[in-house]
């Protein structure tokens, strides 16, 4: 359980695909009666449950209640809206109307990762995202089971298929930081790009003017 | 083959009002496109001072990003950051640089002549010829010297004066 603390408190709690234990744990009877409540009910997650294995006892249960607090969270403030400003700046991309519920966001994120990385997803959380990027929705932060260049190779390939889904997806990762700071630059700008996300959000830019002034004061 | 402005390849990136203007521009031609590395440097320039101090940027999310996990932050890392995020886009829309022609020229001085970067001097000339700024002028030199005969410009300074910039056999494709 060190070696999960020390990797990034920031996880919710871990998990380890393609096992076939599915035990629960008695921790579970802790939490709200709420929560259980649609533990039980939500059968997408109750499948995804079937999925996962646990690697440190409790977790198991432990990640599906932090997966749906985190959901609750989310849901009970809207922050997985994004803000009412016009989306015109992604004409391709994230629609409210056509925006997953947060969980599914998360499934889908773990999913893609998960075929991307052959199953090496270690935990998954929620994030708010701060404006103005909030209108691409929620981030999600996969933890993959490697070392940082594996994980952050594959965020850019993951990248291209989040686009329009309508969450900002970012790893990190269980093992070293085998990445210089200009690599993990590189990565994070591809991986931005991948993901149709702008390097700054400003409905006021003009990039026709932006030049000319540049070349005007030149 | 064509030639993009800074103007399209900024827009690609940032998705701007222009974005379906820009998309419409390159669509229109054959892949690969062309930019060359003046195009490189006003993009990254015109990017930079964007970022500048502008809250919650992606540059600024990296930032944090790179002190939570404890990675340092290098001293070029704007550039590194604007020129992945150049390289990507490129690799997105089929677009390519041309590399620079390295001969030399000279640029006749009165009675003296100096030894130029080629496209200094070409940039002079046509900057002359047409009435030009030397940075506007410097994009139709590139187009010259890496062979490319279309040129895709947002920039409406640009098409009003397309008749010109034929007649040095370039032809100019953009908003009317």
């Amino acid at each position: 359980m060190s070696h999960l603390r020390r990797t990034s408190e920031t996880i919710s709690s871990a998990l380890v695909m393609g096992s076939t234990n599915t035990s629960t744990n008695t921790s579970a009877a802790s939490t709200p009666d709420q929560l259980e409540t649609l533990l039980r009910s939500n059968v997408q997650t109750q499948k995804f449950a079937n999925d996962i294995s646990v690697r440190y006892g409790t977790s198991n249960i432990e990640f599906l209640i932090s997966v749906q607090m985190s959901v609750l969270e989310l849901n009970s403030v809207g922050t997985n809206q994004p803000t009412s400003e016009p989306l015109r700046l992604l004409p391709s991309t994230y629609k409210p109307s056509d925006s997953m519920s947060t969980k599914d966001q998360l499934l889908e994120a773990v999913s893609i990762i998960k075929e991307i990385s052959g199953v090496r997803v270690f935990g998954a959380e929620i994030e708010r995202t701060k404006p103005p990027y909030d209108r691409f929705g929620p981030t999600i932060i996969v933890t993959v089971d490697g070392d940082a260049s594996e994980a952050l190779k594959i965020w850019v390939k993951a990248a291209r298929k989040v686009r329009g889904k309508g969450f900002i997806l970012k790893v990190r990762w269980t093992g070293r930081t085998d990445v210089s700071p200009e690599e993990f630059i590189e990565y994070y700008a591809r991986a931005e790009e991948e993901m149709d996300i702008p390097p700054f959000v400003d409905p006021n830019f003009d990039s026709v003017k932006a030049v000319r002034m540049a070349r005007d004061d030149d | 083959m064509s030639y993009l402005d800074t103007n399209v390849v900024v827009s690609l990136i940032v998705r701007d009002n222009n974005y379906d203007n820009a998309c419409s521009l390159i669509n229109q031609k054959s892949k690969p496109l062309y930019i060359s590395t003046w195009v490189l440097a006003e993009a990254v320039g015109v990017l930079s001072r964007e970022l500048k101090g502008r809250y919650g940027s992606g540059y600024e999310n990296m930032v944090e990003d790179m002190e939570e996990i404890g990675i340092p932050l290098p001293s070029l890392s704007k550039y590194i950051y604007l020129m992945g995020r150049l390289v990507e886009a490129m690799a997105t829309y089929g677009i390519k640089v041309r590399d620079d022609p390295m001969d030399e020229s000279d640029l006749v001085m009165g009675d003296s002549h100096v030894k130029t970067f080629w496209a200094m001097h070409d940039a002079a000339v046509i900057a002359a010829r047409l009435d030009l700024k030397a940075s506007d002028a410097l994009h139709l030199a590139y187009i010259k010297r890496l062979g490319l005969s279309h040129f895709l410009t947002l920039d409406k300074d640009f098409t009003h004066i397309k008749d010109l910039i034929h007649d040095l056999g370039i032809e100019v494709h953009g908003l009317p």
